[in-house]
Formats: structure tokens, C-alpha cells, sequence
């Protein structure tokens, strides 16, 4: 730790902390455009300038964002002449911005706007003609407003220093030094849309938000990725029971300050799919809509016939990757106690493409968010085992946990669902595996779900429901519930926090957890699993 | 962008010596003088010679297209074979760089950054060139003419007539 004195008070901060991040921790604002806390500071834009001692009595301007905290250290924040720098920055930096704030997206989360009206001086006294380079196309989610950029060049450092793929630079010089791609070769990978996120003005804007409510009308809910298993911590802006923008959050263990781009769109695909608003139940062959007591009539006499008929344990449970951690771990007890089964079973769906960052960051091959999460809560099984029971006779019936739109089922599997005396499933639309059904319970997508995900590293983490799900579906913990009362077992309160509590004490490697030890930054398993995935 | 563009092997050559002056890691700071053969080799920096340099020195293209797009004296358009440059900054311009422009534009016929038909002479302004002392300034390639008077301009011109 270091003693450092700002304006004359002391305080007690962490030594070789940039001066920026020191301060920050201190509650005291530094006004600053081109740091970022995830890239090396580049001190271009001017605007972190404050007062050092640099000899006994002697004080010079420094850029705070390249300044290591060391002891003794002493600073001036408010002095007239820090004052006055940046006014001086401030008035620079608007020569050639065009203020068009009544129609640029980022009003209302600029840092050019917040600092114009904290430090700017109020009026320009430049009196000669503004340039205006026309907006570019950069790749195919980013536009850039050349006009609105102050060129803190923070895009270009995301792209050296995170991907590593440098499609950004500032090319000619001067007044008329602009952001650019070279030639034919677009500002295209796998991160991009973060560029829009660190832009600190409305110069770089995603394609997709572009032209959207103003950022004001938004709720945000805290929430995890439902992309992989990497599990990136987000915030979702939600205005109608609609998802309008995924952001980012911070988790330094987990996604640092990014996310990827199919990750940040995969709101689009889960959102924009034909959500199912009631339950289907199977009469003369097709599938038709039913209230929820006649659904779950269909359903529990459907399952007691297969219980009835010969052998043991004739049904089977599968979970979800993509279903909470609460939701798997009720199927399993249904199975147990409603069921007396011990075929438990998780679907896996195929492998798609990982990758990983030049700073570390990844994707990962495992596109459901939760496979780990399930296999903890259902045991081993696997997806094949219960393809294989089906095939010998030995299970006859199936409860299903469904919901991942992205899912496709083989030949192979849509032919043994076949075979099933009886079917239920829960899903969101009617997918290829709802048609099979004998009875279907509208469920939850990801966004809609309240209860914990635990990701590639074990690391298990909170997600928050950003709107209820659409009419006549529901919450699958509620149903899985419903079920189980309706076949004489008590699966217990509607609450995850009760749930994960119970998880607890029961789930090797859950013990100790609750809903405050996760809080909004996740916590990890005891046991470090035999997952191949981690984060970054 | 058309075809990629490669260095004739006599020129790979000198660019395999001018990088063998750099660290394997600092091989980036060839980029200068890199360019500098790129516009000898072709006349001037297209944005195939900036990706031919780009691949030499291993960075990606827009790097160097920041080196090559901020630095004046490399020709991003094809010039003619001598490039005529008035400073136009403001000690040349109060000791008569106007009137040194105005009659090099009228015995050439060209206006600015234009390039006569004859493929023979291209006429710039130029920012400041480091010899106010000695305005009107006028770089003609790669020397300086000072105290340049339209005088002194016909002098010019006919000594690179002669060749």
C-alpha cells in the first residue's frame, strides 16, 4: 500500500495502481477518453490531466492514466490550472464535433457529452467551417460516425492488443487523421461489437442498436451469456419484454470487460423464435392446444400407464444444458421420487467452433451455457445411454427438459422418440422434438429464467429473469413441480435461492454455495470438474 | 484491390538488407524506409505496394497505410517524373510564394496536385520545409531551391529540360 496526498488530504491507496483506476477506488472521478481499465493506457487523449509534485514545491501536468501509484506521491485534481486544461482539451476536442446529440445514438451514455457539461467551457470560439468526413460501413456490425470521433483510439488498441487482428488504424494526419480499415480487408472478427461498447463518444455504433430508443427508457437486468460455456457475464436492456442491446459486465475471472458477437446477437434467435403460450396435448394423433389442467392430466396418467406396465424404471429423465442448475436438479429428484428411476440422461448438442483471443479470451466448443451445471445436478448419464434403453425396451417413457432452439434432433434420436409409449416434453416453440410429444408444457428461454448456470471453468453464477415468459408458459422449475404434487411428491418451495440451498447440501462440489456467496461476480465449485472448457 | 503486388528480386534484395538492420521484433520499424523502395519501385504508394509491405515486415496492412498516409512525401496517385513542391506556410507565403505558384502553374498549365500530359511534371503545395529564412522555398524531387522568385523558376525548369 502507498500514502498518496490529493489536494492536500491523504489517503492510503494500492501501490502500482494507475492513478485513473486509484482514484476511482477512492470515489474520485478523473474525467479521461482513452483509458480503459482492459487496455494499456495510451495517454493521446489529454483529458486525465492533473497536477503532480514533481520536485519539493514544484508541480507539473501529467496524464493520470500513465502514472503508477508509488508513495509519497502528491497530486492536484482541482487546481486552476488542471481546470483550465481541461476546458482547453474539452474545446480542442469539439472543433470538429458535429453536437449532434438530439440524434446520436450514445446520448445519454457519452463521455464527450457528461464531460462537455462538467468541464467544458460552454461555447467554442472556433469560428472556421467544421470538416465532415462521411460516415463508414467498417464491417458488418460496425458503422463509424467519422465526425463524432476524437480519435482516443481505443478501437484500435481492442484490436491490437484483445483479437489481435488489427483491422483498425488512423491513417492521414492532422485535422484530418480518421479511424479506418484498409482496403478490403472489414473490421470482421469474432469480438467486433466491443469496439461499439468502448467508443467512449457516438462514433462507433453497432449496425444492430443503431436507431433504437433512447438508452434511458431501458431496464437492465444482470444476467450470464446463454451463447457457451463460457458463460460472459451480461447486462440485457429490456424496454416492452423485449431484449433491445446484451452489454458486457465486468468479471475479471470470466469474460474481463468483453463478449463476443454471436453471443451479444444470440438475443435475436431466442427472441424472435414462435413462442409456445400453451400447453399441447396429443388427441387422435395430432397435437392440440389444452389448458394446463387437461395438459397435465394427459401427462401424469400418461406417465402412471408407463409406471403400471411391465418391468422396472420404464421412464427416463433428460435435462437441459441450457435449463438452470435448479431446473435439472428438480428433474433428477422427479425422476428419483416421482419416477423410481435411475435413468438419467443430458442432452448434448454437437460441438460448434472454439476459439480463443490473443489476451485470452474464449469461446467455447460447447454452445449450450449450462452442460456442466446439468451434469453436476442429473449425474452421469448421457444422452446415449437412454438412446440405447429405448432401443432394448427398456425405457418406455420419457420426460424431456427441452428448450434450446438452436437444437435439431437426428435421425437416430427422433427414431428412437418414436418408439416411446409417451413423451413429455418442455419446450419454447414446436421444435422437431415437441412434434413427437404426447403432451408439451411451454417453458422458459434462457432471459426468462431465475437460478444459477454453472459454466465451463465450474464457475457458478446468477441468472436474473429480464421479463416473464410469454402468456399461458412458465417458469420449468414451476411445472417440474407441479408434476411432481400432482404424482404425490413435494418437491418443495418456488424459490432458487431454497433450491440452490438444498443443491448444497446435496451435489458434490455445491457445498457451501448460496444465492449471496455468488452474488453478481459468480463463485466457483469446490471440485475443479474434468471439463475441457475454460474461460478468459 | 487488384492483383498483389511483389518486389522485382533485385529489389527483395535491398528490403531483406534494410530489414537485416532491425531486431526480429523491431522488424515493424522498417516500415519507413521500406516505403521509401516501394515508391521507387513503383512510382508511388498504392495500397497493393502498402499490403506488399505490410507482408515483409509481417503487420497488418492498415498499419502501414498509417505510416504511408501520414507522411507527404510518399505519392499515393502516380506523379510525373519531377515533383514540384511550394511551401505555402506562412513566412513563404509573406515573402511571395503565391506568385511563385501562379507562374508555375501558368508555364506548366497545371493547377494543384495536378500532373502535366506529358507525364514530365506534378505541382504540390507543401507544409512548412524547415528554411523560412530563405523563402519563397520550392522542393523540386528530393532538393530544396531557396529565395525562389518566377525568375528563378525559369532557371529551374530549364535546367531540368536539360535533364
Amino acid at each position: 500500500m502507498a500514502t498518496i496526498t490529493i489536494d492536500e488530504k491523504q489517503y492510503t491507496v494500492e501501490e502500482g495502481r494507475n492513478l485513473i483506476d486509484a482514484a476511482a477506488d477512492l470515489g474520485i472521478d478523473i474525467p479521461h477518453f482513452c483509458y480503459h481499465p482492459g487496455l494499456a493506457p495510451d495517454g493521446n487523449c489529454r483529458m486525465c490531466l492533473t497536477e503532480m509534485e514533481i520536485r519539493p514545491g514544484q508541480f507539473g501536468i501529467v496524464t493520470s492514466c500513465t502514472i503508477r501509484i508509488k508513495d509519497g506521491m502528491n497530486f492536484r485534481f482541482n487546481s486552476p490550472a488542471v481546470l483550465d486544461n481541461r476546458k482547453g482539451i474539452m474545446e480542442f476536442l469539439l472543433i470538429n464535433h458535429p453536437l449532434d446529440c438530439p440524434w446520436c445514438d450514445q446520448a445519454g451514455e457519452c463521455k464527450l457529452q457528461d464531460h462537455s457539461f462538467d468541464h467544458g467551457r460552454g461555447h467554442s470560439r472556433f469560428v472556421e467551417t467544421k470538416r465532415v468526413p462521411p460516415k463508414k460501413d467498417l464491417g458488418p456490425h460496425i458503422t463509424l460516425y467519422t465526425t463524432r470521433c476524437i480519435l482516443c483510439q481505443r478501437c484500435t488498441r481492442f484490436c491490437d492488443e484483445i483479437t489481435g487482428t488489427s483491422e483498425l488504424g488512423v491513417v492521414q494526419m492532422g485535422s484530418k487523421s480518421e479511424i479506418a480499415t484498409f482496403e478490403d480487408v472489414p473490421l470482421d472478427n469474432k469480438m467486433s461489437a466491443n469496439v461499439a461498447d468502448i467508443c467512449p463518444v457516438g462514433a462507433l455504433v453497432t449496425k444492430d442498436f443503431l436507431y433504437k430508443p433512447r438508452i434511458w427508457h431501458y431496464e437492465k437486468v444482470d444476467t450470464v451469456c446463454p451463447g457457451c460455456a463460457t458463460g460472459c457475464n451480461t447486462t440485457l436492456e429490456i424496454l416492452h419484454q423485449k431484449v433491445y442491446r446484451t452489454k458486457p459486465r465486468h468479471n475479471e475471472e470470466v469474460n474481463g470487460y468483453w463478449m463476443c458477437d454471436e453471443g451479444r446477437f444470440c438475443y435475436h434467435g431466442w427472441q424472435d423464435v414462435d413462442r409456445m403460450k400453451a400447453p399441447l396435448k396429443r388427441v387422435d394423433g395430432e397435437l392440440a392446444q389444452a389448458t394446463w389442467p387437461d395438459a397435465m392430466d394427459a401427462a401424469v396418467s400418461g406417465i402412471q400407464a408407463v409406471l403400471d406396465g411391465e418391468g422396472d424404471s420404464a421412464m427416463a429423465v433428460i435435462g437441459s444444458p441450457v435449463a438452470t442448475n435448479e431446473e435439472n436438479y428438480l428433474l433428477r429428484r422427479l425422476g428419483a421420487e416421482a419416477f423410481g428411476s435411475p435413468w438419467t440422461g443430458l442432452d448434448r448438442k454437437p460441438d460448434g467452433e472454439a476459439w480463443t483471443s490473443k489476451s485470452g479470451f474464449h469461446i467455447d466448443a460447447d454452445k449450450t451455457p449450462n452442460t456442466r451445471g446439468a451434469r453436476d445436478m442429473l449425474g452421469a448419464g448421457s444422452l446415449e445411454d437412454i438412446l440405447r434403453g429405448i432401443g432394448d425396451g427398456s425405457i418406455r417413457g420419457l420426460y424431456v427438459l427441452g428448450g434450446d432452439i438452436g437444437r435439431t434432433l437426428s435421425t437416430e434420436e427422433a427414431e428412437a422418440f418414436r418408439k416411446l409409449e409417451f413423451l413429455v416434453v418442455h419446450d419454447v416453440h414446436r421444435s422437431d422434438l415437441a412434434e413427437l410429444a404426447d403432451v408439451v408444457f411451454p417453458g422458459t428461454i434462457p432471459f426468462e429464467k431465475n437460478g444459477t448456470m454453472t459454466n465451463g471453468q465450474g464457475r457458478v453464477q446468477r441468472l436474473n429473469p429480464a421479463f416473464p415468459p410469454p402468456g399461458g408458459a412458465r417458469e420449468d422449475g414451476a411445472i417440474l413441480r407441479y408434476v411432481g404434487q400432482r404424482m404425490g411428491v413435494d418437491l418443495g418451495g418456488t424459490d432458487p435461492a431454497g433450491v440452490l440451498e438444498e443443491i448444497a447440501g446435496n451435489v458434490e462440489g455445491y457445498a457451501g454455495l448460496t444465492y449471496d456467496l455468488i452474488g453478481d461476480q459468480g463463485a466457483m465449485t469446490g471440485g475443479e470438474g474434468p471439463s475441457e472448457a475454460a474461460g478468459g | 484491390m487488384a492483383t498483389p503486388l511483389e518486389f522485382t528480386e533485385a529489389t527483395r534484395e535491398r528490403a531483406a538488407e534494410i530489414l537485416d538492420r532491425y531486431p526480429d521484433e523491431y522488424r515493424k520499424s522498417a516500415v519507413v524506409p521500406l516505403l521509401h523502395l516501394a515508391q521507387e519501385e513503383w512510382g508511388y504508394v498504392s495500397p497493393e505496394a502498402m499490403a506488399c509491405v505490410a507482408r515483409l515486415i509481417g503487420c497488418s496492412p492498415v498499419k502501414v497505410a498509417e505510416i504511408a498516409t501520414f507522411y507527404p512525401m510518399f505519392n499515393r496517385e502516380p506523379v510525373g517524373e519531377h515533383v514540384l513542391a511550394v511551401c505555402h506556410t506562412l513566412p513563404c507565403a509573406l515573402t511571395g510564394c503565391g506568385s511563385v505558384f501562379d507562374h508555375l502553374s501558368e508555364k506548366l498549365g497545371i493547377g494543384l496536385g495536378e500532373t502535366t500530359a506529358d507525364g514530365r511534371f506534378t505541382l504540390r503545395k507543401s507544409e512548412c520545409l524547415a528554411a523560412c529564412d530563405r523563402g519563397p522555398v520550392l522542393l523540386v524531387n528530393r532538393r530544396l531551391h531557396t529565395h525562389v522568385s518566377p525568375a528563378k523558376v525559369d532557371e529551374i525548369l530549364a535546367e531540368l529540360d536539360k535533364g
